[in-house]
């Protein structure tokens, strides 16, 4: 059961989020967020950790989009809650970023605890992704933490809103799976399609199915469609077993 | 007497006057040996004038008397062929043909009196020319005029041919051969537009229409049974009888509309007298009309548009929809409401004036409480935008300013680094009273105005709600599109307020139900539990379900609390969506 340690996932299983690329030296980070002082205060807390760099500051996505050749970061880290609609315009962010620069890393930072934005964030695959609350900010080892995980190909969701999606009462969900099926809920959770498990495990693509099906049933994910299932077992997954 | 009367008046004299000449004419007539065949004529004759009279006093300013009136006229002129002379033989038999066209352009006119599609205006038009162009010639070239219909009284030996031009009887006989074949086409298409045209009519206009339809299929056969058979005994009385029917037909259907009218106006008055409120009404008046797709919108002169019952705005118009508006207007010249209604009512204007002036008062009544209606609903339109704006500044301001802080502690603590001493525990309680500002201000913020609700819609947000309720709690059914903002919120809140109840009265170890039901009339919500249920009764009355009830009230629905049979508790509620 997570609770309030943070999460740091690539360090638990290779298969969550795909680890590629060597340790990065110095984390080369743009911070994009409308207000300035939560700006001011990202820039002036990671001034104590020589290990990240901050080489850009926006207001905005647009701009951002715009400096990121020119820049070359290692991570994006951005406000989920901006101008104009102040709705998920840092998970819009993120996505666009995944088609453009699918190696660049992307934290977004968030008030809301509720799990359906970082549902939203991962939908277009998990890796090089982070979810942080706003509140965790000044915890300078958290941020800078999860920056370096996010930087390295790895993935890290809050763990207040792990627990705000499991409701604290799946404490032990992932016991009530075979062998067989943690092995097909990892390869989910590593973004592999049920065609993909298929050639890895040996099995026909119907018996993952079938597994996927189980799997979704025992966690209590009836009622999403299944991209959205697939995300939830996956934050579920990732939540077991950092705990 | 009013001058429509004297007119009527008139026409009844003038078809008694011209009945009375043609069976003068026919009954001295040396080839008329039949006294049936002299009634007959006399009322072929007087019947139009009759109809005509009575439809200039009920229905003024349509042409369909006139055109009764020249029907009666012709068949007039033709009984004069009966008179042994040759002065008057041949033009009444070239004239008198004229009856037939006239008649056509009297059933496709009818009931309104305009011929509505291009089709029915081509046949009326062919059925003059045909006379024109065909019948004409026959006359002229032909020395003995060959029979057109049953009322040819002489078969031989018949007055000579006046308006013989010059005598070519193979020519004459041709152009008879077409003119029949002609005449055959014209009342066969009479009969597929009636058809046509009944088949696509409202209920009210097939009781019109039917009878019209009736008298002009007797008339096909009869005239597709003279060209095929020839003028034996049985055609000429099946012509006969359709001479007599088309008139009498259109008595019988105006007569059935009528009685129609009374019946629907009756029902209306009745359904009126229930003091019936807005959705009763559209009902009571649906029927009348019998238009069960009736819609009605009510004029909100400070707004200057009009507004469905619940109060809120609606388009009014037929913008491509292919529906038809009806204004009723009140006493002060004012729009009272707007009824959308099928387009075949205008077939039938009438009634479609009748029932909207008898509900008038009834309008306008529901017309006050729709602006009353309006100006609660926006209300709750303007508190929900208040709370959202709230909910705004406490993100936007509030809770950044607390993170900025918290992060500024955190830089002043690394500044300080081991330097911090005794102030080092006062920094870790700075950290820890922020930490619990910014969590209460989430709470207060997320209470005001959920942002998942805002920007995700109901199915979201009530998952989310079900995931924070100290209960285990199941959502079945939640919607993926998304309502207007205020049906949502509504629903939202309701669903929590419910929720809380369960929580507060069901006990330990109850679960709970939401369960949401849609189809294009409402959004309806029903909250279950399991637990030990509280007194319904205490509940109807408490704090929780007068919140519910009042907020969907003011969008026009309702609420229940009931106790289950099963044991626990369900709230229900529904609230229907704006068209």
């Amino acid at each position: 059961m997570v609770r309030f340690s943070g999460v740091f996932l690539h360090g638990i299983s290779g298969a969550l989020c795909s680890w590629e690329g060597a340790r990065v030296d110095q984390v080369r980070t743009v911070v994009v967020d409308d207000s300035l002082l939560i700006r001011q205060g990202i820039v002036r807390l990671l001034d104590f950790d020589p290990g990240v760099a901050v080489v850009g500051e926006f207001d905005s996505p647009g701009q951002t989009l715009a400096a990121i050749d020119e820049l070359e970061p290692d991570v994006v880290l951005t406000d989920i809650r901006m101008p104009p609609t102040h709705t998920d315009e840092g998970v819009v962010l993120a996505n666009t970023l995944r088609e453009r620069h699918p190696r660049l890393g992307v934290l977004v930072l968030s008030q809301h605890l509720t799990p359906e934005y970082a549902i939203g964030l991962l939908g277009h695959g998990s890796e090089s992704r982070g979810y942080l609350l706003k509140d965790r900010l000044y915890d300078l080892e958290a941020l800078s933490g999860a920056l370096r995980t996010v930087a390295a190909g790895g993935c890290q969701i809050d763990p207040l809103v792990v627990e705000a999606l499991t409701g604290g009462s799946r404490a032990s969900a992932l016991d009530v799976l075979t062998p067989r099926e943690r092995e097909i809920l990892a390869d989910i959770a590593g973004g592999a399609n049920n065609q993909a498990i298929a050639d890895r495990r040996v099995l026909t693509r119907r018996a993952v199915e079938k597994h996927a099906s189980a799997i979704f049933q025992k966690l209590g994910l009836t009622e999403d469609g299944d991209a959205n299932r697939r995300v939830r077992a996956v934050l579920i997954y990732l939540a077991e077993d950092a705990g | 007497m009013s001058d429509r009367r004297r007119t009527s008046a008139a026409i009844i004299a003038a078809g008694l006057l011209l009945s009375a000449g043609g069976i003068a004419a026919t009954a001295t007539s040396p080839y008329v040996h039949s006294a049936i065949y002299v009634m007959v004529v006399g009322l072929s004759i007087l019947l139009p004038f009759a109809v005509a009279a009575e439809l200039h006093v009920r229905y003024p300013g349509r042409v369909l008397a006139g055109l009764l009136v020249a029907v009666g006229c012709a068949y007039f002129v033709r009984s004069l062929a009966a008179i042994d002379s040759p002065i008057t033989y041949a033009p009444a038999r070239a004239i008198g043909q004229f009856g037939e066209p006239l008649l056509v352009w009297l059933m496709l006119a009818f009931p309104s009196g305009t011929l509505p599609r291009p089709w029915s205006r081509a046949i009326v038009v062919a059925g003059f020319l045909s006379i024109v162009l065909l019948w004409f010639p026959v006359i002229a070239t032909s020395s003995s005029i060959p029979l057109s219909g049953a009322f040819s009284p002489c078969t031989s030996s018949c007055p000579a041919n006046r308006w013989l031009v010059s005598s070519a009887p193979s020519t004459g006989e041709a152009f008879a051969t077409v003119f029949r074949v002609c005449a055959a086409a014209i009342v066969l298409a009479t009969a597929g537009i009636l058809a046509n045209r009944l088949w696509r009519a409202s209920r009210v206009m097939r009781r019109v229409l039917a009878p019209v339809l009736v008298a002009s299929i007797v008339r096909t056969v009869a005239v597709a049974a003279f060209v095929i058979v020839g003028s034996t005994a049985t055609v000429r009385g099946l012509l006969v009888v359709a001479y007599l029917a088309v008139p009498l037909a259109i008595v019988v259907g105006l007569v059935r509309g009528r009685a129609y009218d009374a019946a629907a106006l009756e029902r209306l008055v009745r359904g009126l007298r229930a003091r019936p409120g807005p959705e009763q009404l559209r009902e009571v008046m649906a029927q009348a009309l019998e238009d069960r797709t009736l819609e009605i919108a009510y004029w909100l002169p400070e707004a200057g548009a009009y507004a469905g019952s619940d109060g809120l705005p609606v388009a009014v118009g037929d913008g491509g929809s292919g529906r038809s508006v009806t204004t009723v207007m009140g006493g002060d010249g004012e729009p009272v409401a707007a009824l959308s209604h099928d387009p075949a009512l205008l077939d039938h204007p009438q009634l479609l004036e009748a029932v909207s002036s008898t509900a008038a008062i009834a309008l306008e009544t529901n017309r006050l409480e729709t602006a009353v209606a309006a100006a609660r609903a926006g209300t709750i339109t303007a508190v929900d935008a208040e709370r959202r704006r709230i909910e705004r500044d406490l993100h936007d301001g509030t809770q950044q300013r607390l993170i900025a802080l918290r992060m500024k502690l955190s830089v002043a603590e690394r500044i300080l680094g081991p330097d911090a001493g005794r102030a080092q525990s006062v920094l870790d309680e700075l950290g820890g009273d922020i930490d619990s500002a910014l969590r209460e201000v989430r709470t207060v913020s997320h209470g005001i105005a959920p942002a998942l609700l805002a920007e995700r819609g109901l199915g979201d947000a009530l998952a989310d709600a079900a995931r924070r309720a100290p209960i285990p709690v199941r959502v079945v059914g939640a919607p993926t599109r998304r309502y207007p903002q205020p049906i949502e919120s509504a629903v939202y809140f309701c669903c929590l307020e419910a929720l809380q109840n369960v929580a507060k009265h069901a006990g330990a170890g109850a679960s709970a139900d939401i369960a949401l039901r849609c189809d294009d009339v409402a959004l309806a919500f029903a909250v279950r539990d399991d637990g030990a249920g509280i007194d319904a009764g205490a509940l109807r009355d408490g704090a929780g379900l007068s919140n519910i009830r009042s907020r969907v009230e003011e969008l026009g629905g309702s609420a229940t609390i009931e106790r289950r049979p099963e044991g626990g508790t369900e709230v229900r509620g529904s609230i229907p969506l704006a068209a």
